[in-house]
């Protein structure tokens, strides 16, 4: 049987301010083992509300861990008799050192890598939409590879590794989960709840942000850094490890007649293909790494995509490639 | 194999059904903000350590110290139940939330150290000894374990204003003799025959919770 018996009542008892009659009743309600998460509960809520004393949490905490340091392995043998009916001592070393074995073999297989993540890795022409368990979206774009891991995508920081470019729109959890996208041991952006393009290639490493916020964290040979985006930003990350934030170029829609006109200041052609897709929807690929970082300046009026690539492939000196789906800007 | 269990709403029937207020049950909510701690215990249990260390050791310490009266003893009473915690690997066995057994724990110990300063000293029953849980609780355990804290306090503010001024000094807020007899301009000798005092009283106060408490334990020792 449960004796019901409110928060109110349970306090007054704690703090010696019941009457003997109430005071009875409470020490009814105790009696019952049914009761006692609650009462745990409540006594917790109680001490929180009317703090004793507030001692050195962090000294205590840095002496303790010491102290488990120096005894890392968990002290069995000392082990309170009533917590073992199965005399556990007797095979858990062996299921250790069988564990370690196996964890050991695993780290030096080169299986490793396929054993803990999917792969997901698109060829030169082809785009890939994947979902991840979590319902974050991907689209991998050309000629780039994504790393999921298999096992505690869900429970720890959802990590993912990237190499080449990707859009992420990532489903916010509601306990705040972060999702983390890693390019290099340098680079990665964790993801504060949003839409967001990350490209990593060898010439440099670019972010632009859509929707939302997110945070870089990057190193630098002698610290570590962050920086947090905005929408409508773009952080370059270059070669050399320096990294620039800086909005992306504006574009201005100005009429029918017109159409948009593209402010470019040392924009690079990566920058112009993702505002081509931004503004027109048309998905256009720069073959190769060098050509994507190669800059342009000037105001540039177009009304379609087509447009704007013809005055890119004029000024850049470049031809379009459209035998496949996506038409890919080549070195001519 | 599934196990499950069915719990239909007339399978409990209670036969002295209680009129009082009905609150809601916390204990799924304990178990709701414990459930990340238990997720990161899975994953990386010293990290899980570290959590539930960083979210329970002040009100821990708050409560221990209506025990023990002194900051010290009680920091270092509630640090010896993590670390026993931690290296027992209590974490992976127990079935309650975890500040249900981290509460039951520290409020052992403190009676544990209460009993060995001011307790009887021929302790028959000294294998109860640091008996973390783990045995099953007395139906009277909390019972008593309440009446003893609050027994402590009452006697405490029962000594007269200047004994008890001096008994905090010296238990709550751990100075020396010296330097309470300093602080309050009164001589070390004096100092002592307060401290004496306070504890004789609070003795002779917790003789009664004493015999029950004992009683109690020997029984299901």
């Amino acid at each position: 049987m449960t004796h019901s018996l409110s928060k109110q009542n349970l306090f007054a008892y704690l703090a010696g301010q019941a009457n003997p009659l109430e005071r009875q009743i409470v020490e009814e309600w105790l009696k019952n083992p049914a009761n006692t998460e609650t009462f745990h509960a409540w006594l917790l809520e109680w001490e929180m509300s009317a703090l004793q004393f507030q001692p050195d949490q962090e000294t205590a905490f840095d002496k303790l861990a010491q102290r488990l340091d120096q005894t890392e392995t968990p002290d069995i043998v000392n082990e309170p008799a009533t917590t073992s009916p199965f005399r556990l001592w007797n095979w858990r070393p062996y299921l250790v050192a069988a564990v370690a074995l196996l964890v050991l073999g695993i780290a030096l297989s080169p299986v490793r890598t396929t054993l803990l993540y999917q792969t997901y890795q698109t060829a030169v022409d082809q785009t890939q939409r994947i979902q991840l368990e979590d319902g974050t979206g991907v689209t991998l774009k050309p000629n780039s590879s994504l790393q999921v891991p298999r096992f505690g995508f869900r429970q720890d920081i959802r990590q993912v590794s990237l190499t080449g470019e990707a859009r992420f729109s990532v489903t916010h959890k509601l306990d705040n989960q972060r999702f983390v996208v890693k390019t290099s041991d340098q680079f990665q952006v964790e993801v504060l709840g949003t839409e967001f393009t990350v490209y990593a290639r060898k010439q440099g490493t670019n972010v632009v942000l859509d929707r939302g916020k997110i945070r870089i964290d990057y190193k630098t040979d002698t610290k570590k850094q962050q920086l947090v985006m905005k929408p409508g930003e773009m952080a370059m990350l270059t070669q050399q490890g320096n990294i620039h934030l800086r909005p992306l170029a504006p574009v201005k829609a100005i009429d029918a007649q017109k159409g948009h006109l593209f402010q470019f200041r040392d924009t690079s052609l990566w920058e112009a293909c993702y505002l081509i897709g931004e503004y027109f929807g048309q998905k256009v690929e720069v073959a190769d790494d060098s050509l994507a970082q190669r800059t342009i300046s000037g105001n540039f009026h177009a009304r379609t995509a087509n447009e704007l690539l013809d005055l890119l492939t004029a000024t850049f000196t470049l031809r379009v490639d459209s035998t496949g789906a996506t038409p890919i800007l080549k070195d001519n | 194999m599934a196990i499950f269990t069915v719990l239909s709403p007339n399978a409990t029937s209670d036969p002295w059904p209680s009129p009082s207020v009905n609150e809601p049950k916390p204990m799924s909510t304990v178990y709701d903000s414990e459930l990340f701690l238990r997720k990161t215990f899975e994953q990386d249990p010293r990290k899980g350590f570290e959590l539930l260390f960083r979210q329970y050791y002040t009100p821990l310490c708050s409560h221990a110290v209506r025990f023990v009266y002194s900051r010290q003893l009680a920091e270092d009473l509630v640090s010896e139940v993590f670390y026993q915690f931690y290296r027992s690997e209590a974490y992976q066995k127990i079935h309650s939330s975890y500040i249900s057994y981290l509460f039951t724990a520290v409020r052992n110990e403190a009676y544990t150290h209460l009993r060995k300063e001011f307790g009887k000293t021929d302790s028959i029953e000294s294998s109860t000894e640091n008996n973390l849980p783990g045995n099953q609780p007395q139906p009277d355990a909390e019972v008593h374990f309440n009446n003893l804290f609050l027994a402590v306090n009452e006697s405490i503010s029962q000594l007269p204003a200047q004994c008890r001024r001096v008994f905090l000094l010296s238990r709550f807020e751990n100075k020396k003799y010296d330097e309470i007899a300093a602080e309050l301009q009164i001589s070390p000798r004096t100092v002592e025959v307060h401290i004496s005092r306070a504890l004789k009283h609070l003795r002779q106060t917790l003789r009664e919770e004493w015999t029950l408490l004992l009683l109690l334990f020997n029984l299901f020792a």
